[in-house]
């Protein structure tokens, strides 16, 4: 019997660490949590810092000529934020768990994001003037990243987000091209095909679709005038054309309205979510199809559907096209011009465009954006 | 007072009420009893007039609910619309939602990525190390 209780005892005192080590687990939450991205990047948020004038210029505006004592400065004030940057890019998955709250969802970390990148890509350009090509090629790559876990939710700010982060990145990328070596150009091409999974255009119309058009319909109809009323307040303007009628009370018609033109919209978003694989042109025409639709069947929000769709659309077209060009000039510069046959420009029949500036180049896509072919210049050194 | 005065006052003295004779006395009553004779069936017809109107409009109110004639459609009214991209500037007051960054992005993508730029820098410390005020507090 003693036996049997000296042997229950000595169970237990094993038992003890492990339950311990459990019950920490519970209220600390499960461990993979430090694999989320996000958690990383608010702790790179945190530790930015505002820069006096002088310096935010110079990270707006520094081409990363050559070593520059200033510069050298902003990199060390940037070095802690940047630090867990790049421990948000190790993560294996980003999750910025944010509060669903139809259109008043904060977003707060996008605005941290653009900011970060900026900081990053201007180390990236000090690394590649100062002779630490795989620093920079690491900064540009870990931008790349981050602009694709600042789409990890699927609307279409955030899918915005990405294309103008991804524009720095590529700026920065192009920039330094010319300083970075054979080994470290074709280390860069292959990440480049390897970046995180982020969310498409397709779910970002989609989720338009749902969590805008669809959640304020919803609203009105569980809280009636009073919410239509909150509805008009958040949505018109008083110096806009709701001006005449911004004080005139809501009535159940008014009300009705709101609902059936936000239903007409959330249908119409779903279908355009059908259409964002298609190219450009025929996005636009089937677009402007839908939104003469809207006009002719809603009387309160005709301007639900607008030119809004093709604006997304033709942003992703040019980043699209940046993108490409990008792979193209490291190729361009790892193999001569030549290699520009066997690439072809995703929005035309043939390669880019290539044209020799000074000791750079510059490449030239047929996507037209605002009037004008979208096009990646590659300085000389 | 004079003499002619009182004189005058003493022959209105003198008048007395004459009674009416029996004749009048006859034409008088009759003549009231035919007045309230013809009295009682106006106010007969009035009260009879307006419970036929008010038995019409019933009959009006029930015919209309039992599915008579419909009423005469209200003119349309004029459509209410609502101008969803605002015209005034963005600045870093406004709160980083999805609805004002949508807003920011219907006038155009470079509003957006200003006013990004504008929270990022709004939302930022002064600098990374302790102002003296702040030494001094925690001294």
């Amino acid at each position: 019997m003693k036996r049997l209780v000296m042997i229950c005892v000595l169970l237990a005192a094993a038992a003890m660490p492990v339950s311990i080590a459990a019950a920490q687990t519970d209220w600390r939450g499960p461990k993979e949590l430090g694999d989320n991205a996000a958690l990383k990047y608010w702790l790179a948020f945190g530790t930015l810092t505002d820069l006096p004038e002088a310096d935010f210029k110079l990270v707006m505006n520094w081409n990363g000529s050559g070593p520059d004592p200033a510069a050298a400065h902003v990199v060390e004030l940037c070095e802690t934020s940047l630090r867990m940057f790049h421990e948000g890019v190790k993560c294996k998955w980003c999750n910025w768990a944010l509060v669903n709250d139809g259109p008043s969802t904060a977003l707060p970390h996008l605005a941290k994001a653009r900011e970060l990148a900026r900081r990053a890509c201007f180390r990236a350009r000090y690394r590649a003037a100062t002779g630490d090509g795989n620093g920079a090629v690491e900064d540009i790559l870990a931008v790349f990243a981050l602009s694709r876990h600042c789409n990890a939710e699927p609307s279409e700010i955030p899918y915005l987000v990405r294309l103008a982060t991804q524009r720095i990145a590529t700026k920065a990328a192009a920039d330094t091209l010319k300083r970075l070596n054979p080994e470290q150009l074709r280390k860069f091409a292959e990440r480049l095909d390897s970046l995180p999974q982020c969310c498409s255009l397709r779910d970002a119309f989609l989720d338009e679709s749902e969590n805008r058009f669809g959640w304020e319909a919803n609203e009105i109809k569980r809280g009636g005038i009073k919410a239509a009323e909150e509805f008009r307040r958040s949505n018109a303007q008083e110096e806009e054309a709701g001006k005449a009628h911004s004080k005139e009370p809501i009535t159940e018609e008014d009300a009705a309205r709101y609902i059936h033109d936000l239903e007409v919209a959330q249908r119409l978003w779903a279908l355009v979510a059908d259409m964002a694989a298609l190219p450009p042109a025929e996005f636009a025409a089937q677009s402007q199809a839908l939104e003469e639709k809207m006009k002719k069947e809603c009387t309160a929000l005709p301007e639900l559907f607008n030119n809004e769709v093709s604006v997304v659309r033709n942003n992703g077209a040019r980043a699209d096209a940046s993108f490409a060009m990008l792979k193209a000039a490291i190729a361009v510069v790892l193999s001569g011009p030549d290699s520009l046959k066997s690439i072809k420009d995703p929005f035309g029949d043939g390669p880019f465009e290539y044209t020799a500036v000074g000791t750079g180049f510059q490449l030239k896509s047929k996507f037209v954006f605002d009037g004008k072919p979208v096009e990646l210049t590659v300085p000389g050194t | 007072m004079d003499d002619r005065m009182d004189e005058f006052e003493e022959r209105l003295r003198s008048l007395r009420p004459v009674a009416p004779t029996p004749d009048l006395e006859r034409r008088i009553s009759a003549g009231l009893d035919g007045e309230s004779a013809a009295a009682k069936p106006r106010i007969g017809i009035w009260v009879v007039a307006a419970g036929l109107m008010a038995a019409t409009l019933v009959l009006c109110v029930a015919l209309a609910r039992l599915g008579g004639p419909a009423a005469a459609p209200r003119p349309p009214q004029p459509a209410k619309m609502l101008a969803l991209i605002p015209r005034r500037d963005f600045t870093a007051d406004d709160p980083p939602t999805r609805a004002v960054y949508t807003a920011a992005m219907m006038r155009s993508p470079e509003t957006l990525d200003a006013l990004l730029d504008k929270h990022a820098r709004s939302l930022m410390p002064p600098d990374r190390y302790p102002s003296p005020w702040r030494n001094a507090d925690l001294q």
